[in-house]
């Protein structure tokens, strides 16, 4: 798997590159993995915006890419069904949509073992930062009881807050600058955050 | 630590004076020319949420997420569970350290660690810790400001604001560092539960540290903490203040004293229940019954006909029944149910309970509501502010009831109560309190409690189970909104033709039936315009067409063909005898707007907004959506349910009498829907049985209308119905009788029972304690308290 040799990204090799217009290697995991961005991207969406060249890849193409991790449309649906909205127990999963053990799935449309299936949700880019583990230490002169450290798990709240910001889910629900809003009797109208006079106050736009 | 702490402060004192005074410390660095246009600036709000949460139901395994959302987004959408609002970015220990058990070093026995100073000190210490280095990395923006793609498009340059901090009282005391149970609103010295003082003596005879009218600010903090620190015999507590500094120590703007603020769960909901009812209402009843003079009555009695008041409630939506009262103490409720049970309160207390005692359930009750609104104006916050001077002057009244029988004393305000102060303020500076109660976040944890589940249980691995579990989902969760939306633009025509479909396909199930109705008024229901009412009736009819005589037989309702009759002939005069075919239906719904007109914004008036803002909102994007439109069902029906509506009343008002909001409204029972030809034109119709307006708001002590059946009954059309209303009987006062009227309630539904039983009858019920309920009683109370909307109206 000498996967060095086209390591520009489809980003900047757009169409020219032979191998984006491939249904089938596109599917392959290892090259999917060096997609741009994949680990750190916002939402999905903007992996569209990065520059998937559109006009150039046929349909099919561009359906695979987004499924990816999943192969293929029908192993995204089997995915989605087991974990919403509760996700299934373990045992469940490996009699249900494990190929060797439930002989209704298509091949190549379920998962070749349970330990597959988690890997792929794994791979999924995840929103906002990664999760890492702090620790506290104690300091030289503390009491006796005092822990030697205590740890915790924290992301990074910038990326988490980056995250949220540029979600385009909720773009038509955002707003950006504090308004003041009056109702037909011309009575200020006190309702969600930015009506308020707080905003206001920190912004003066 | 002092020291440190000094060192931690003065980089903020000297430097930047104006902390939290400034109001223009982003506009001045906007001047400074961090970036090119006025528009591409924005703060972003942040809100924060901790909550202790039990992961399990036994109380072993708890968790303590740390949850980040922004003002920016609607509060609409901020605690859908699949949108993924809010974000978790940190896990505050919870469990660390030894064995709570220490032996001091000066030999004084053993000392619980949860009780010493110094490991609350180090608590304290750690939770802020945590929070402050999860926040870091925004901590490290929050003066710079940071370039970020916004959600629609736009790169701005955002300064990220600590805006809100949820939290219950003891998660507020913890991270504004203030000493329980003092307000981390303003200098109030604040009581706990049990009217108990703070735990030190914090204040002498003579000391003058402000009150409730001056504020507690995060610079008020910053300079008590510098100043009276290192003071031994001016001890720094008796600000109300721990000495250490808080998480938002080193944030430009918005400390964390202004972003606490009030809880509407704990606060005013919860303590309806716990302290309303159990320590000033029930105690009180008991004892003013046991003092009277003639009729004492003991507590049994007194509890009988309490429940039994609560299992005569007629049913409504969204009014849960209590068929065995609420008074059984070994039944936690919920706060929903809490909820349902305030609805009615005030029909079960008139009439055993004292006049003065109403009055202070009813501005309970105002004080709920009102804090309630999604959407406040000015005027609406003044009843606010009047309700709770009036709730307290009321309950705290020397000579009132409460403090005659030492149930509270004339200076009784639990820090619980005191926020209820804060409540329009808040509302003023950062919109309505439902978004920031603790109750609406409690949606984010479900996710964490269902990972917990499957976890194998075990602290840190659960933990870390938990987390990958959660990204992974979100993760999935936002494929799956990828997908959606560009399936919905991309076959947007597609849903418009299959409600085509289903149209035609009722009008086929129409004809086939024999009839010819017309598709209209599906088609009205359609294309609902916004905020007007819609009617809509089944698809089939209950009854096949039938002569109104046949009609009135069969529903041995006296006197409807003549009603009828008369009825029509409004539209014609020469209409004789005929006997019109009519067809009668079970239910029809309906759907109002549950908004008013005040709560609409205009957008025009908008002036001051931003620029870009302002083409962008819909005219109506404050209240008004089809969420809010109420949608209920109303029965008039063969298993004898006929429901209460209001109906608008058109005729003169008589001279002599006031004009209040039931002046051009009646209370009516739907008695039968039905429709019928006329003049080529099709009517819908309903016959009613109406009720006066017997007294006026204004002159009871409970505040509601009180209505009396009258003989009257007539046709009406069915627009002229508003909305759904609820009506509870007036009791009375006499001892003993609702037990009687439950008692004959028991006996009919019994009777009814063994009707079916011996006739083997297999169709759907007969018998409906509502209607047992309306027949019963006489009179009854128009209830505004079971839903905002009908409080708007009507009140």
């Amino acid at each position: 798997m000498d996967i060095d040799e086209d390591s520009g990204g489809f980003g900047e090799s757009q169409g020219d590159d032979p191998a984006f217009q491939d249904p089938l290697q596109v599917q392959d995991f290892d090259r999917v993995e060096r997609y741009p961005g994949a680990g750190i991207c916002n939402t999905f969406s903007s992996l569209m915006d990065i520059g998937l060249p559109v006009g150039e890849v046929d349909e099919y193409t561009l359906r695979a890419k987004h499924y990816w991790p999943f192969d293929n449309e029908e192993q995204w649906n089997l995915a989605g069904w087991l974990l919403f909205p509760n996700r299934l127990s373990a045992s469940q999963i490996t009699a249900g949509a494990v190929e060797k053990n439930a002989k209704w799935i298509k091949p190549g449309c379920g998962f070749k073992s349970l330990n597959d299936f988690n890997k792929r949700l794994e791979l999924l880019p995840s929103k906002g930062g990664e999760w890492v583990s702090k620790n506290l230490t104690r300091k030289v002169n503390s009491p006796a009881w005092v822990p030697e450290n205590v740890q915790f798990w924290m992301r990074d709240s910038l990326e988490t807050l980056k995250s949220i910001v540029g979600d385009v889910r909720l773009a038509q629900d955002m707003k950006w600058a504090p308004e003041k809003i009056y109702n037909s009797k011309g009575e200020r109208i006190y309702s969600e955050l930015w009506t308020g006079d707080w905003w206001p106050s920190m912004q003066v736009s | 630590m002092d020291r440190g702490l000094v060192a931690e402060y003065a980089g903020i004192i000297t430097f930047n004076p104006h902390r939290l005074t400034s109001k223009d410390t982003i506009d001045k660095r906007r001047m400074a020319g961090h970036h090119d246009s006025a528009s591409s600036t924005t703060i972003i709000p942040i809100i924060l949420t901790s909550d202790k949460t039990l992961l399990s139901h036994n109380a072993k395994a708890k968790a303590w997420p740390l949850f980040m959302t922004i003002g920016n987004i609607s509060n609409k959408v901020r605690f859908v569970p699949g949108k993924h609002c809010a974000q978790l970015i940190c896990m505050i220990p919870v469990k660390y350290g030894y064995p709570p058990i220490l032996n001091p070093p000066d030999g004084t026995g053993l000392e619980t660690l949860q009780t010493n100073p110094v490991h609350r000190k180090w608590r304290r210490e750690v939770i802020h810790q945590v929070i402050r280095t999860a926040m870091s990395s925004i901590e490290s923006v929050m003066r710079t400001g940071i370039k970020m793609a916004c959600a629609d498009g736009k790169e701005r340059l955002c300064f990220p604001v600590l805006c809100q901090h949820i939290g219950d009282m003891e998660e507020q005391w913890l991270i504004t560092l203030t000493i329980s149970p003092t307000c981390p609103k303003c200098h109030h010295r604040g009581k706990g539960d049990e009217d108990e003082e703070i735990e030190l003596e914090w204040r002498e005879e003579g000391d003058n540290f402000g009150d409730s009218t001056t504020p507690r600010t995060d610079y008020d903090g910053c300079q008590c903490r510098l100043r009276y620190s290192k003071d031994p015999s001016f001890p720094l507590n008796r600000w109300g203040y721990h000495p250490e500094a808080p998480y938002s120590r080193k944030y430009p703007e918005g400390g964390i004293l202004d972003a606490v603020g009030p809880d509407l769960l704990h606060q005013v909901s919860k303590c309806w229940y716990d302290y309303g009812l159990q320590k000033w209402f029930w105690p009180m009843m008991i004892k003013w019954w046991a003092n009277k003079n003639t009729g004492k009555v003991k507590e049994a009695t007194l509890k009988l006909e309490f429940d039994s008041r609560y299992a005569l409630i007629p049913t409504f939506a969204n009014c849960r029944r209590f068929p065995n009262g609420i008074l059984d103490k070994g039944h936690p409720w919920a706060v929903f149910e809490q909820k349902a049970m305030m609805k009615v309160i005030v029909a079960i207390l008139d009439g055993i309970c004292p006049k003065e005692a109403i009055t202070v359930m009813r501005d309970y009750l105002h004080m709920h509501m009102l804090s309630h609104y999604e959407a406040h104006t000015d005027e609406s916050l003044e009843y606010l502010r009047d309700a709770i001077d009036v709730f307290f002057r009321n309950l705290r009244n020397p000579r009132g009831i409460f403090v005659q029988y030492e149930l509270i004393t004339p200076d009784y305000e639990p820090q619980k109560f005191h926020y209820l102060r804060h409540y329009p303020e808040s509302v003023r500076s950062k919109g309505s309190l439902t978004s920031y109660s603790t109750d609406r976040t409690e949606i984010w944890h479900k996710p964490l409690k269902r990972a917990y589940q499957r976890s194998n249980k075990k602290e840190e691995e659960a933990n870390r189970f938990i987390l990958r579990e959660q990204a992974s989902l979100a993760a999935f969760q936002s494929m799956i909104y990828k997908f959606e939306e560009t399936s919905r633009t991309g076959d947007g025509g597609k849903e418009d033709s299959d409600m085509e479909l289903v149209v035609s396909g009722t009008e086929e199930g129409d004809d086939e039936g024999g009839t010819e109705i017309d598709a209209d008024e599906f088609d009205d229901c359609e294309s609902t315009v916004l905020g007007s009412t819609t009617f809509v009736w089944p698809k089939s009819h209950h009854t096949p067409i039938q002569r109104a005589s046949d009609t009135e037989q069969r529903f041995s309702l006296a006197g409807f063909l003549e009603e009828l009759r008369r009825f029509l002939r409004r539209f014609d005069v020469s209409y004789s005898n005929r006997d019109p075919r009519v067809w009668v239906f079970n239910s029809i719904k309906i759907s109002y707007p549950s908004w008013l007109e005040d709560e609409v914004a205009v957008s025009h008036d908008s002036s001051d907004s931003g620029t870009s803002a302002r083409k962008s909102i819909p005219p109506e994007y404050v209240i008004p959506s089809s969420d809010l439109m109420t949608s209920v069902r109303i029965n008039a029906n063969t298993f004898f349910r006929h429901d209460t509506v209001l109906v608008k009343f058109e005729q003169s008002v008589s001279r002599s009498s006031t004009v209040h909001t039931m002046s051009r409204r009646r209370v009516v029972q739907v008695l039968l829907l039905f429709k019928c030809r006329h003049d080529g034109k099709e009517l819908e119709l309903a016959y009613v049985s109406w009720f006066e307006t017997v007294r006026m708001a204004s002159d009871t002590a409970s505040g509601m209308y009180l209505v009396k059946r009258t003989t009257k009954r007539s046709v009406i059309p069915v627009t002229d119905i508003e909305c759904p209303v609820h009506l509870m009987p007036k009791f009375g006062s006499q001892m003993g009788e609702a037990d009687k009227a439950k008692r004959a309630m028991d006996q009919a539904k019994e009777k009814d029972r063994l009707w079916r039983q011996s006739t083997n009858y297999k169709g759907t019920k007969t018998w409906n304690q509502t209607d047992f309920i309306l027949e019963y009683y006489n009179e009854f109370w128009v209830n505004v308290w079971v839903a905002r909307d009908l409080y708007k109206r009507i009140f």
